[in-house]
């Protein structure tokens, strides 16, 4: 509506000249197609054609001039929270408005958003926002003053989490944020039993983590508590676990080595498809059946595990052909004990050095006496240009990565991570492994469509990507929703979605071909949050976005809009009496030529 | 139809009698309906009371119809024919005939009558109110009859709710639920009462169910799981039911017509197992004690607590060791202990007499304290660990704490070495005064003595000391035990392991390719540490140049090597731990004719392909994505929630709480579009999935531009 009735305002001036125009031709060829002794006089029609000129610009004025300032230069706006406090009278130039969302109380008038209040009163320049600050509806309008805002206090709750949007089954869900005003956090699992827990610290940040099982959607919930263990914010986090693709590996030894066996047994065990070929020496392999090192078996496979000896017995082609692969995407993982030849080629070296040959694993029970200590070489991995996988107890690296191309290689020093599934802890061991190789697996698994972070029933949420047949089934009975794909938004294909109810919404695109795991038939689920979740959280937003924006107010505040010449009435009165002048002038016979005598020789002719 | 009219009378009294019996026809019907009513239950007075009220109007009615259809009322029925004149009076006999006229139109009359269609002078009866009536008063009956009575099952559920509410034929519903819980009397917890249905309750308690239905049903039972059904007996409108209570249970309580779908649900009975008593030792706080010196007498305290109380008298179990060396025995007796305190926490105490008892150096005493409690029928006996009272020997420096993992080794031994060194000095003594013949021999005997000890030393190194099996693989050409007797050779002096007697000074060459020659068991060597290892091999070859020396007939020579071999044992025996051997580590022999040979012949490159082993999908996993919301709400099959079923059922009783996940299952098979009863089934099943280990994955694909990207670095780094 307002949209239209600016787009109106816009194209007054012409409209009115071409209303203008329209009615002095008509007017002027009218007049021609008389008979030249019954034509008007000449100054009648000139001043027929001003009165409808004046007619018009008068309209004009009227319809764009405003109000007389009120002389109201700063609004003191109540939002949300706002403190309780008696209000001050206002100064001169000065009022106090109270928002929807803030309680009314005496001294302040109620409005219904700023926009309103901004054109009640056209000639404010600052704002003086108490409370949680300008929403989003408000935050428009408010842009191009001056703001002060005097925030209320957070109440206790979780001030931002974040978690990601779907991870892979098996893995480990982390759950990261910060919290105010509690004791200590929880992640609670889909059964309710705490999976994770911390203490907050000063910050109030925590990362939470629990491993996720099987395949389907889920919903932990984040708790706050206080000291004596009562629940102050409770939040669900949405996990949507998916299924894995089976991974293609490819592995040579120049040796056989229970490290080995136990690799070999969890990749086959978990869906990976492992390739092993073990030199026995003088020709003598065990494995399966040897694979050559050429570029079709190369293109076909995720990761190439090699041992150091097979890798420094390569001949110089075959290495091009394992790094040609690399650059393609394969990753390439080195089990070394010893240091690795063609360095420069790799981008990181292993050099001997001295250091402890027992180490533990970080970040595990230090004091379970079944955690076996594993060994490692005495090597350290120089890699200036990469990231580090897995360090030992003392920090030092035991495994790095670096890209290379489209791939990765990696470096991996442990050489008895099987004394953790001796040991009972086939967990640990797989961990350990499929992090190595997970890290630097060749990137193949399908993208899952970006889809808002948190959505809120009543809250709109856009989403981008969408074909034509796009629509979202809601929960319960799965009753369908079109989504109209804003024309707009150009080749980005986003539509908006207004959810009403909370829980899993379905969003399915049938035109969707890329992302066929995540969004197959099945579509891609997200959870919409009750209205009133995460208070704290959309308080915290709404207040740093109105931070935002009164930092970054211009330096210099354009002046008011112009004031008015003429109060409009004074305009009203003056349109209405040039036009019902213009009318009577029309309609009277001034100016007409001898119309009486005319009629009077017609008559007397026969 | 020559029926002949009736007389004028029996007219009447038929009419009369028709008239009454129409009456009736109307009555009847009410009355049988207030008795229908009152039979519903026949011994409430009350009920009689319409039945009673039916039969005095009904009589009232008879008496009045009667009186009302007198001849008056007849002569003026009869007057409605025009055939009669208006003068049914005078045929009746109503009014005296005043006239001649009047005896002659009597006459006219009684004469016409004969000729009168009798049937065509009775007035019209309708049949429509009579068959009104009846249907009323069926109604009626219909109602008074189902009025808060179940309908049969299937007529009830083919009514609309609100007409089966306005009727009264409710289904029952359970209007109140008392559980009375007697627990076992050796718990001593008072009979208690609860007003649900799912309870905790002790161990082979017995529960008493007293239900209250809105409507009484027909019939009614409790339905266990995977168990008996109780039927429930009615008694004053209250059902009651008893079991006792052995496992934890799930049941539902049933009746015929079905309770509404909310209470048809699952209760569950949580047993709450009797725990074993617990004891442990206060005094002493260790498990070791070593005696000191002086100490006359040992005091032992031990606490034991019960959940539902310990038994007032326990046993002490007193194992007391006598002896030296090898020659130790174990002497074992029982003392019953009576306790003090709280029959759930009681202390027993002793003091141990250590001079009366006869202990001596070097010996144990074991204690162990044997607790009942007080469960009915069969108590519960736990054993408190075993607390130990040594008296340490002088000469054996112990560490304390090690016992049970230490086994004092050798002492027997020791003695033996320092034996035969007293016998080769005795013999250096006496060598001057004896024949070298006597010598050598002397020396002989006492170097097959030191063999036989290097011998049972070399057990702990894994040493063979009886001839061994030939190897499968090799050393097919091998002489068998039996057969290498003849040609003893160089090679394996069998005979010298078996027959140790007949040697003597023969066979030097042999006796030194035997020191010489040392079949190491690598997997028994790890009986011993690595410091010990080497400290008894060390030992060995003291042994085995002293014996070498001995057999020679050089003791003065053999004397350096046996103190050494002494002090080494000495050492040895000081040393800490002697592991036993680990088991399932059972290596292929060695084919010793290849080893290290070098040879490689039939040797091929082998295939092991490994045989994959992937988790099963459990219908635990299956059910989970059926309930998940991504999946339409077809997905849930009856076969995924049977298969579920089993799973569950096939589980209940490990640590995993199953019963919660069958009740919520339950729930699901009655309400299957409950979207409530589904989350809650997947809040249970959440701890039965399967945890699986991390796995190998992709990482994620990388958008163009990220592809882009990387390929740029690729570029800049190799220029």
């Amino acid at each position: 509506m307002m949209v239209a009735g600016e787009r109106l305002m816009q194209a007054l001036p012409w409209l009115l000249v071409a209303g203008v125009m329209l009615a002095s031709l008509r007017l002027l060829l009218c007049v021609s197609r008389l008979p030249a002794d019954t034509r008007p006089r000449a100054w009648r029609t000139g001043a027929m054609l001003a009165g409808q000129c004046a007619s018009a610009a008068l309209l004009f004025l009227l319809l764009r001039s405003t109000d007389a300032g009120d002389g109201i230069h700063t609004l003191h706006l109540l939002t949300a929270h706002a403190p309780d406090a008696a209000l001050p009278a206002p100064r001169v130039g000065e009022l106090w408005l109270s928002l929807p969302e803030a309680s009314t109380r005496e001294g302040s008038i109620p409005t219904p958003d700023l926009a309103t209040a901004l054109r009640q009163h056209p000639q404010v320049r600052t704002l003086h926002v108490v409370g949680d600050g300008l929403g989003a509806r408000d935050r428009d309008a408010a842009s191009g003053l001056e703001i002060h805002f005097e925030r209320a206090s957070l109440g206790p709750g979780i001030r931002d989490w974040w978690a990601p949007q779907s991870v892979n089954s098996a893995e480990i869900l982390h759950v990261r944020g910060s919290a105010q005003g509690g004791a200590r956090i929880e992640l609670v699992d889909p059964s309710g039993t705490p999976a994770d827990q911390q203490t907050l610290q000063g910050d109030g940040a925590f990362s939470l983590k629990s491993a996720t099982r099987i395949p389907g959607l889920a919903i932990y919930q984040l708790r706050l508590l206080d000291a004596q263990g009562r629940r102050i914010a409770t939040t669900p986090i949405p996990a949507q676990v998916l299924a894995t693709l089976p991974s293609r590996l490819l592995l040579r030894s120049s040796g056989p080595d229970p490290e080995l066996k136990f690799l070999r047994r969890w990749a086959a065990d978990n869906g990976a498809t492992l390739r092993a070929t073990i030199d026995l020496g003088a020709g003598v392999q065990t494995g399966d059946a040897s694979f050559a090192l050429d570029t079709r078996t190369l293109a076909d496979a995720d990761v190439l595990i090699l041992d150091d000896r097979s890798w420094n017995g390569l001949g110089h082609g075959s290495r091009k052909y394992v790094l040609d692969a690399v650059s393609n995407g394969m990753g390439l993982m080195l089990r070394t004990s010893m240091p690795l030849a063609d360095g420069d080629a790799l981008g990181m070296r292993v050099r001997i050095t001295n250091l402890p040959t027992s180490f533990r694993l970080p970040g595990v029970d230090t004091n379970d006496p079944s955690l076996p200590a594993l060994t490692r070489p005495q090597l350290r991995i120089d890699n200036p240009s990469g990231r580090t996988l897995l360090r030992d107890d003392r920090g030092n690296p035991l495994a790095a990565w670096r890209v290379h191309g489209r791939g990765r290689i990696g470096v991996w020093l442990p050489t008895d991570s099987y004394r953790l599934a001796l040991a009972g802890h086939a967990d640990l061991h797989a961990r350990l492994w499929a992090d190595a190789i997970n890290n630097i697996a060749r990137a193949r698994a399908a993208n899952a469509r970006a889809m808002p972070g948190r959505i809120y029933a009543g809250e709109q949420t856009i989403f981008c990507g969408l074909g034509d047949a796009a629509r979202v089934l809601q929960p319960g009975d799965a009753t369908p929703v079109r989504l109209i794909i804003d024309p707009s938004s150009g080749k980005k294909d986003c539509a908006a979605f207004w959810p009403q109810h909370e829980g899993w919404h379905r969003l399915v695109d049938e035109t969707l071909v890329d992302g066929a795991l995540v969004a197959g038939k099945s579509g891609t689920a997200f959870l919409v949050r009750a209205n009133d979740a995460d208070q704290v959280l959309r308080t915290a937003r709404t207040q740093h976005a109105t931070a935002a924006l009164a930092d970054h107010a211009p330096a210099e505040i354009k002046p008011a809009a112009v004031a008015p010449t003429f109060p409009r009435w004074i305009l009203f009165l003056l349109w209405l009496a040039v036009s019902s002048s213009a009318w009577w002038f029309e309609r009277s016979r001034l100016g007409r030529v001898h119309v009486l005598a005319r009629r009077g020789e017609t008559i007397s002719v026969p | 139809m020559s029926r002949s009219t009736p007389s004028v009378r029996s007219l009447h009294a038929f009419w009369r009698l028709h008239a009454c019996m129409r009456a009736l026809a109307f009555a009847a019907p009410w009355l049988a309906t207030a008795i229908l009513f009152a039979l519903r239950e026949p011994s409430q007075p009350a009920r009689w009371a319409p039945a009673a009220l039916c039969l005095c109007v009904m009589s009232a009615c008879l008496v009045r119809t009667w009186r009302r259809r007198d001849l008056p009322w007849f002569a003026g029925q009869l007057n409605r024919h025009a055939g009669l004149e208006d003068s049914a009076g005078l045929l009746l006999g109503l009014e005296a005939p005043a006239s001649s006229l009047a005896r002659l139109q009597r006459d006219r009359l009684q004469a016409r009558w004969q000729r009168v269609d009798a049937n065509a002078l009775r007035p019209r009866q309708r049949i429509a109110p009579l068959f009104w009536n009846l249907l009323a008063a069926l109604t009626c009956a219909a109602a008074a009859w189902t009025w808060q009575r179940p309908l049969p099952e299937r007529i009830r559920s083919q009514l609309p709710p609100a007409l089966a509410h306005v009727l009264g034929v409710q289904s029952p519903s359970l209007r109140s639920i008392q559980l009375t819980i007697e627990s076992p009397a050796y718990t001593g917890l008072p009979a208690r009462t609860v007003k649900t249905a799912d309870v905790h309750v002790p161990e082979a308690s017995t529960l008493h169910w007293a239900l209250q239905f809105s409507v009484a049903p027909e019939r009614a039972w409790l339905e266990i799981q995977d168990g008996p059904r109780i039927d429930l007996r009615v008694h004053d409108g209250i059902w009651h039911a008893q079991q006792r209570i052995n496992r934890s249970i799930l049941y539902r309580i049933v009746s015929e017509p079905a309770l509404p779908t909310a209470q048809r649900r699952l209760h569950r009975i949580d047993m709450v197992k009797d725990q074993p008593p617990q004891v442990r030792a206060t005094t002493p706080a260790q498990s070791l004690t070593l005696r000191k010196p002086g100490q006359q007498a040992w005091r032992l305290v031990f606490e034991a607590a019960d959940d539902h109380g310990v038994a007032a008298r326990a046993e002490l179990r007193i194992i007391q060791t006598s002896g030296e060396g090898e020659n130790i025995s174990a002497s074992e007796r029982t003392l019953s202990l009576t306790g003090y305190g709280q029959p759930k926490a009681r202390r027993f105490s002793h003091d141990f007499d250590l001079a009366r008892s006869g202990l001596t150096v070097g010996n144990d005493v074991i204690v162990q304290l044997v607790v009942r409690d007080n469960r009915q029928p069969q108590p519960q006996v736990v054993r408190s660990a075993s607390v130990i009272l040594r008296w340490p020997a002088e000469d054996v420096g112990m560490a304390p704490g090690l016992d049970g993992l230490m086994q004092q080794v050798l002492p027997a031994y020791f003695r033996s070495q320092r034996q035969i060194i007293i016998d080769t000095e005795q013999l250096i003594r006496e060598q001057r005064a004896l024949t070298p013949d006597v010598v050598g021999k002397r020396s002989g005997a006492i170097g097959i003595d030191q063999h036989s000890l290097r011998l049972r030393y070399g057990q702990f190194l894994g040493e063979e000391t009886g001839g061994g099996d030939a190897l499968p693989t090799s050393d097919a050409d091998q002489p068998t035990d039996a057969d290498a007797s003849p040609a003893v050779g160089a090679d394996h002096p069998a005979e010298d392991h078996h027959d140790q007697g007949k040697t003597g000074n023969s066979g030097v060459d042999a006796m030194l390719a035997e020191v010489s020659h040392v079949h190491d068991l690598p997997e028994a060597a790890t009986l011993l540490d690595p410091q010990t290892q080497k400290l008894l091999r060390a030992a060995l070859r003291e042994m085995w140049d002293s014996e070498t020396q001995l057999r020679l007939g050089q003791p003065r020579q053999a004397l350096p090597f046996a103190y050494k071999a002494l002090g080494l044992i000495k050492k040895v025996q000081q040393a800490d731990r002697i592991y036993l051997p680990r088991l399932g580590s059972e290596l292929p022999p060695i084919d010793f004719n290849r080893r290290m040979s070098g040879k490689r012949d039939d040797v091929a490159t082998r295939g092991n392909a490994f045989v994959a082993m992937p988790e099963a999908a459990t219908p635990m996993n299956v059910l989970w994505r059926a309930l998940g919301a991504d999946r339409d709400d077809a997905g849930i099959s009856k076969t995924s929630l049977d298969d579920a079923l089993r799973w569950l059922q096939a589980h209940v009783g490990d640590e995993r709480d199953t019963l919660a996940a069958i009740a919520a299952l339950d729930a699901l098979r009655q309400q299957p579009d409950c979207a409530a009863c589904r989350d809650e089934l997947r809040t249970h099943m959440w701890p039965l999935l399967a945890k699986p280990l991390a796995r190998p994955t992709q990482r994620m694909r990388p958008t163009p531009t990220g592809n882009a990207y990387l390929d740029a670095l690729q570029h800049e780094a190799t220029p």
